[in-house]
């Protein structure tokens, strides 16, 4: 005791103490610039992950729903399917997802997406469908990952608006066959509940060609992508063969706007029959219609203002108050006829013709649609004839689409196959995204509240 | 108090000091790299998300500049650019030039657009787009370069019976964007990447059936009054 008495009291050391002393704060202070130093470089990193794993969740979402509008949702069994990159059912009662795939820069996705929903178990609300039309609504959940470990889920409710569009394709299609003898430029998509007949140069002029038939497929031109309408399909809302509504023509049979049309030849008589020989001019104001032959040969200009609906009656209609004999129901164009839009932007919907025909009746004996020669515009319009037989000897250009009950083109049709959004009738081919939500990163498909 | 003691105490300090400035040092470094890194991601996303919601046309590269390979370094973005064709074996809208999106093996066409199509998209004459941070007195803290490339995908699971998955339009392919964030001192590039499609919807979607737009360049605090186009 008294040797440590004796030291304090000389304060031998004591300069080594206090270094010591200095030495563990500096030491201190080091740890806590490395600790901080780390953490800066953690957060960065971690911040660049998660920015990558949002973009690659992101990129999983985009992918199913471009996957999943390739796709035709057509049938009650496709819509109680999960999907991937195909229709799959459930597998111990959740949706399978896709394997990982590889988006670049290190990063990965994969994606799951639901049965169409029949309560609300998604991101954002239950989307009510438009007055007249029906939708279904799927649910997906992607999860992405990126360098650095950053992991991400996001999820979307896309919804499919169906019906009441009346066109089964965006383009040409045929209750039953389909018969091309020479030169069609096309653009767009083709069916046929029969067979579908190309005897000589079939010419893509736009977007891809792709023909659907439930019967046969002869083509003289390889390279078309085509496929078969299965069984299912063709009892499918959209493929089957269509009951026409008599709504439009009974309405408009008593009240339509037939005296607002101008012919500088020609007239529509009492029998609502539009006809002139040659060099008339043809003014139809927007307006609803209502006829019962249309006849036009030689150099007719036809004027007309969106939008405009003609309604072609037939004899054939119960109530119709048209004539019965054989023009009734049906259009004859002979040489030169052009129809002319008068609208700035041009638009299928801006002119729609609805035949009625001859119901049940959709081979060539139908009601004709016969347009001989040159018949231009092109013509922008809906051509709604399930009971009436199209006939085009030569030289025919139209945009937009054309549903008849047989079609035949004899030579030289340009047809570029498109329709607005809000008249398609097909499933499952325009999922419009309605929600989106980000939610926690847990790999788990049926984490709470994000699936 | 002896010599000794004091000549042991100022070398334990001096090293302990020596010690104390290198963990100073490097955590400056370190900080310094994070915010670079920060700063290239912040401007990769920031990016990624202008282009994402570009209309559909304007999701291109302007044709007008050159897309070759301009450099024989592996970090550098540029690196991974060929002016051969590729993706021949499916339909697709264009097949050259070609990007390498995944910096390692798979080509893809770049989605090339004329200066008219990319009228609005004020970065359309320049690649890469070079960009700057400012100190808060103003001056330059910190610059960099993004470079953007975006390339029809060429998505082998894809397999639809709509024939939307390849095709020769510009409208129903999907596009994959590219954006990778270069600056002084950073090792390698930010890298950020997504797809996009065209959603059909907007206007056309029938689920604003019948719903009005605010005209273009009108504020949107004014009543929606057009026809959505």
């Amino acid at each position: 005791m008294r040797v440590i008495r004796r030291r304090l009291q000389q304060e031998e050391g004591f300069v080594l103490v206090v270094a010591l002393l200095l030495v563990v704060t500096i030491l201190l202070l080091a740890a806590a610039i490395i600790a901080t130093s780390v953490a800066t470089s953690s957060h960065a990193t971690s911040e660049y992950g998660r920015s990558g794993a949002i973009a690659a969740a992101n990129a999983g979402l985009e992918a199913a729903v471009h996957r999943l509008s390739s796709q035709a949702e057509e049938t009650t069994a496709q819509q109680e399917d999960c999907f991937t990159t195909k229709f799959e059912a459930k597998e111990g009662g959740v949706c399978p997802g896709t394997s990982w795939e590889t988006l670049g820069s290190g990063a990965e996705y994969k994606y799951y997406v639901s049965p169409v929903m029949t309560a609300n178990e998604c991101a954002g609300l239950w989307i009510k469908a438009p007055a007249g039309k029906t939708l279904t609504q799927r649910c997906i959940t992607a999860i992405g990952k990126a360098n650095g470990g950053g992991t991400a889920r996001v999820q979307e409710r896309v919804a499919n608006v169906l019906g009441p569009g009346i066109f089964p394709v965006a383009g040409i299609y045929a209750e039953t066959n389909f018969k091309v003898n020479n030169k069609l430029n096309y653009s767009g998509e083709i069916g046929a509940r029969g067979n579908v007949e190309f005897n000589n140069g079939v010419k893509n002029v736009g977007k891809e060609i792709t023909i659907k038939y439930g019967g046969e497929y002869k083509s003289h031109e390889g390279g078309l992508t085509h496929e078969t309408l299965s069984k299912e399909e063709l009892e499918s809302e959209r493929f089957k063969l269509p009951t026409q509504p008599a709504t439009g023509y009974a309405n408009s049979q008593t009240t339509n706007n037939n005296a607002a049309i101008t012919m500088t030849v020609g007239s529509v008589n009492a029998g609502r029959e539009m006809s002139a020989a040659t060099n008339t001019t043809v003014t139809i104001p927007s307006g609803t219609y209502n006829l019962c032959y249309i006849d036009f040969t030689n150099a007719a200009k036809i004027l007309y203002t969106p939008p405009v609906t003609i309604y072609l009656d037939d004899y054939h209609r119960s109530g119709s108050t048209c004539a019965s004999k054989s023009t009734s129901g049906t259009i004859e164009l002979n040489n030169a006829v052009e129809w002319l839009d008068q609208a700035s932007t041009k638009s299928p919907a801006d002119l729609k013709i609805n035949a009625w025909g001859n119901p049940p009746e959709t081979s060539n004996s139908a009601p004709k649609i016969h347009l001989n020669n040159a018949v231009s515009g092109p013509m922008y319009a809906m051509i709604y004839a399930p009971n009436s037989y199209f006939e085009v000897n030569n030289s025919f250009s139209m945009v937009g689409g054309l549903v008849a009950g047989s079609i035949y083109f004899n030579n030289e049709v340009t047809f570029v196959g498109e329709l607005p959004a809000s008249e398609a009738g097909t499933g499952g081919l325009s999922f419009f995204p309605t929600a989106y939500h980000q939610c926690s990163p847990s790999t788990s498909p049926t984490a709470a509240g994000c699936y | 108090m002896t010599l000794f003691e004091v000549l042991m105490a100022t070398l334990i300090l001096a090293i302990a000091s020596s010690g104390l400035l290198s963990a100073f040092d490097a955590g400056r470094r370190s900080i310094s790299y994070s915010e670079l890194h920060s700063v290239a991601t912040q401007v990769g996303e920031r990016e990624l998300q202008r282009v994402s919601s570009l209309k559909w046309e304007q999701v291109a590269l302007n044709k007008e500049l050159s897309w070759a390979s301009g450099s024989s370094s592996t970090t550098n973005p540029t690196h991974y650019l060929s002016a051969s064709e590729c993706d021949t074996s499916v339909t697709l809208p264009s097949h050259k030039p070609c990007y390498q999106y995944d910096w390692s093996s798979s080509y893809e066409p770049l989605v090339l657009g004329s200066e008219a199509e990319l009228s609005s998209e004020p970065y359309k004459a320049t690649d890469p787009v070079t960009f700057t941070t400012s100190a808060p007195g103003g001056a330059t803290r910190l610059s960099g370069s993004v470079y953007r490339y975006i390339t029809w995908v060429s998505d082998s699971k894809c397999e639809g019976t709509g024939n939307t998955c390849f095709s020769a339009s510009t409208q129903t392919n999907y596009k994959r964007v590219i954006v990778a964030v270069t600056m002084s001192g950073l090792q390698r590039p930010v890298v950020l990447s997504t797809l996009l499609i065209n959603h059909k919807g907007e206007a056309s979607n029938p689920l604003f059936a019948g719903a009005k737009c605010v005209e273009e360049g009108k504020p949107i605090t004014e009543a929606a009054s057009v026809e959505c186009a």
